[in-house]
């Protein structure tokens, strides 16, 4: 079983559409896949049209695999199962304040689904908090989606200086470019910066507003356009992370 | 057979229930099928609905038998589809929900046939108090209809079990007459003994050929390729043998004499399934069921015991052949009265003898499977010589041969789990009132 966070400080740069279309890409490859949806506003949950029971919240999701399975509920897409989210995650970090080893706490959680999946997706929630490092420690690869603009790459500078002045293991992070339009010249220059980095993926999503329309759909964008610009970007990215040797 | 099948889960599936049975087709039906996507409010998919309609195809007409729906939640949304499968279940009435066995029976009757109406087995339910006589002449109608059921597929060749069971019918029928000697007159009882007796004989030939025919496949294991290839003739030899001796047997069942006999056999014994004395009741006869049965048990259980007691530890063929017909003996002792014996007493004593009836079974198989190459072999020294073939079954004597020692030498060991204090507790609870 593999772990793939997808993560960033910074709000709005598509994890969500990389962690939806990711994980049905995964599926569709005939491999098991549960999606996580770590972050308290639900959007992939939405997505895919399922919402967490009534019951379900964040000190069942600390009380281990036997809670969360029970959880545990089919997308309409064969093989792809997802983790709804629920609104009272935005009190993990508290909750995890309680815990003996909170960094360890979501790793040994989740080490218990390696007969049922393949691979594990994160869609987490843009902040730093201790849940957060605790995702850290439980993934495989921490994917983070860059939008090429100054800021957006300061933040995600700022994720690399945070692993390094803690101690984490810095070469689980890979960055690639998200809403990449290739008319801004700023784009351009970024890429041309960046793109070249080891950290960096060589494949990036372009800007297409069908992603936008995903919500519309409530589907993952590969399954209803998979020939859209941006679900063949999704695919080639996919294709380059199970290529990389982290997967 | 399940094994014509191309492989796949299914035919493995098959395999395992159907065994060396072959499939018969008793009917044909259509399925008509519907399947439906189990919507939330949100357009979520929270079921699978299958509707299935089930005709019965006859002369090109399709009846209707039964319809099955089936709601197969998807995981995590068992909570949504409970609801749902709770109006369905009141929408149809709650007897009309039915699972696949209920609709496999259905096609069944529909077809003639009832579920789980045969076994080779006898399982009668006999009153201890009856005269044995009226049990006897019960236990022997029993095997009777397995004989009759049995009887009109054997020479169709569906499969090698109909002649198995008929003969295990036989075989009973044998039994039970030699060890209650004196429940029915020896005079009217003799002319049907000798015409068991015949009619095993006269299909002895046909299922040693049916046994060999089924080994074919273990027989060409246990050579190295060179040799396996050349034993195709031996099998091809007993397919025509085969063909010849089932001509002969199906003859002797349709002829006019066994028919008669059989009918005059099955007549004799409905005359004496009555509680009321008849005038050529025997004393023997006359005693109660239980009685007779704990009488023969005991006498057949001792006799197994005092034989395999006397055994050395380097057993002769002989020694262990005639115990394992002392204990064949037992075992249908105890199976044809296991409903007079204290309740589960009999099925405990049986599984105890399980272990050493295997033990010698498979002794005298390899025995009997050696001296049968044997004499093929001695059959080439007058026609032509095939050294291959000789070479081939020759191998598979020494292999035979190395396994019936195997068995010999764990006799003693196997023997002595038998007889031992729990054997004695078995008896004895055998033996008790109920």
């Amino acid at each position: 079983m593999k772990t793939i966070a997808l993560y960033s400080i910074k709000g709005g740069v598509g994890k969500t559409a990389a962690a939806v279309n990711l994980s049905y890409l995964a599926s569709r490859d005939s491999f098991p896949t549960l999606i996580c949806d770590l972050d308290p506003q639900g959007a992939s949950s939405y997505y895919f049209r399922i919402s967490a029971r009534e019951k379900f919240n964040s000190s069942k999701f600390l009380q281990g695999s036997k809670k969360i399975c029970r959880n545990i509920r089919a997308t309409d897409f064969d093989l792809l199962d997802l983790l709804p989210s629920d609104f009272s995650y935005r009190n993990l970090d508290l909750e995890l304040l309680d815990e003996k080893k909170p960094e360890k706490k979501l790793k040994k959680n989740i080490a218990e689904f390696s007969d049922e999946y393949r691979y594990v997706f994160f869609d987490c929630s843009p902040n730093l908090t201790l849940f957060s490092e605790s995702i850290f420690a439980a993934a495989d690869i921490i994917l983070v989606p860059v939008i090429p603009t100054t800021l957006s790459i300061r933040t995600y500078e700022q994720l690399r200086n945070f692993f390094i002045d803690s101690g984490l293991d810095v070469s689980k992070i890979r960055a690639f470019f998200t809403m990449v339009e290739k008319r801004k010249s700023l784009h351009r220059d970024i890429i041309g910066t960046y793109g070249s980095m080891t950290d960096f993926l060589q494949e990036s999503i372009p800007y297409n507003s069908e992603v936008e329309k995903m919500g519309l759909y409530r589907a993952p964008l590969n399954a209803v356009m998979p020939s859209s610009p941006a679900s063949r970007a999704y695919r080639r990215l996919w294709e380059e992370l199970r290529t990389t040797g982290l997967l | 057979m399940a094994s014509s099948l191309s492989p796949g889960p299914f035919r493995s599936a098959l395999e395992k229930v159907t065994g060396v049975r072959a499939l018969l087709r008793r009917s044909r039906i259509d399925t008509d099928r519907a399947v439906w996507k189990v919507l939330d409010g949100e357009e979520k998919t929270t079921g699978i609905l299958v509707s299935e309609t089930y005709f019965m195809v006859r002369g090109g007409i399709r009846a209707r038998i039964a319809g099955m729906l089936q709601l197969r939640p998807m995981k995590g949304f068992r909570d949504e589809t409970g609801r749902l499968a709770r109006h369905i279940e009141e929408w149809l009435g709650r007897e009309s929900v039915s699972c696949f066995s209920d609709i496999y029976r259905l096609f069944m009757e529909a077809a003639g046939k009832h579920v789980n109406d045969y076994s080779s087995k006898i399982r009668l339910s006999l009153r201890p108090a009856d005269p044995v006589r009226k049990s006897a002449a019960l236990l022997l109608l029993a095997a009777l209809d397995v004989m009759r059921r049995n009887e009109p597929w054997i020479s169709r060749n569906v499969d090698m079990e109909f002649l198995h069971d008929y003969r295990v019918a036989i075989r009973r029928t044998r039994s039970l007459l030699g060890q209650l000697k004196g429940t029915f007159s020896p005079a009217s009882v003799a002319p049907f003994r000798t015409l068991f007796k015949d009619a095993g004989k006269q299909c002895n030939t046909l299922r040693d050929c049916d046994v060999y025919l089924l080994r074919e496949t273990a027989y060409r294991a246990m050579l190295p390729c060179s040799l396996s290839a050349h034993i195709g003739v031996f099998f091809d030899e007993l397919q025509a043998i085969r063909a010849a001796e089932m001509r002969g047997f199906s003859a002797y069942l349709r002829s006019a004499s066994f028919r008669s006999r059989l009918a005059e056999w099955e007549a004799f014994l409905r005359e004496r399934t009555v509680d009321h004395a008849l005038a050529d009741d025997t004393g023997d006869g006359l005693r109660s069921t239980i009685e007779v049965a704990r009488k023969a048990t005991r006498k057949a259980w001792k006799k197994v015991i005092s034989h395999g007691r006397s055994i050395p530890s380097c057993a002769s063929d002989r020694e262990l052949h005639a115990l394992r017909i002392d204990c064949k003996k037992l075992r249908y002792l105890l199976e044809f009265f296991t409903s007079v014996f204290p309740e589960k007493t009999a099925g405990r004593a049986i599984r105890h003898l399980k272990e050493l009836q295997e033990n010698l079974g498979s002794f005298v198989d390899l025995a009997v499977q050696q001296q049968y190459l044997l004499r093929r072999i001695e059959t080439m020294k007058n026609r032509q010589p095939d050294a291959e073939l000789a070479a081939a079954l020759g191998g598979l004597v020494a292999i035979l041969h190395d396994r019936q020692e195997k068995e010999r030498e764990s006799f003693a060991e196997t023997f002595r789990r038998f007889d031992n204090d729990e054997a004695g507790a078995l008896l004895k609870d055998l033996l008790n009132n109920r």
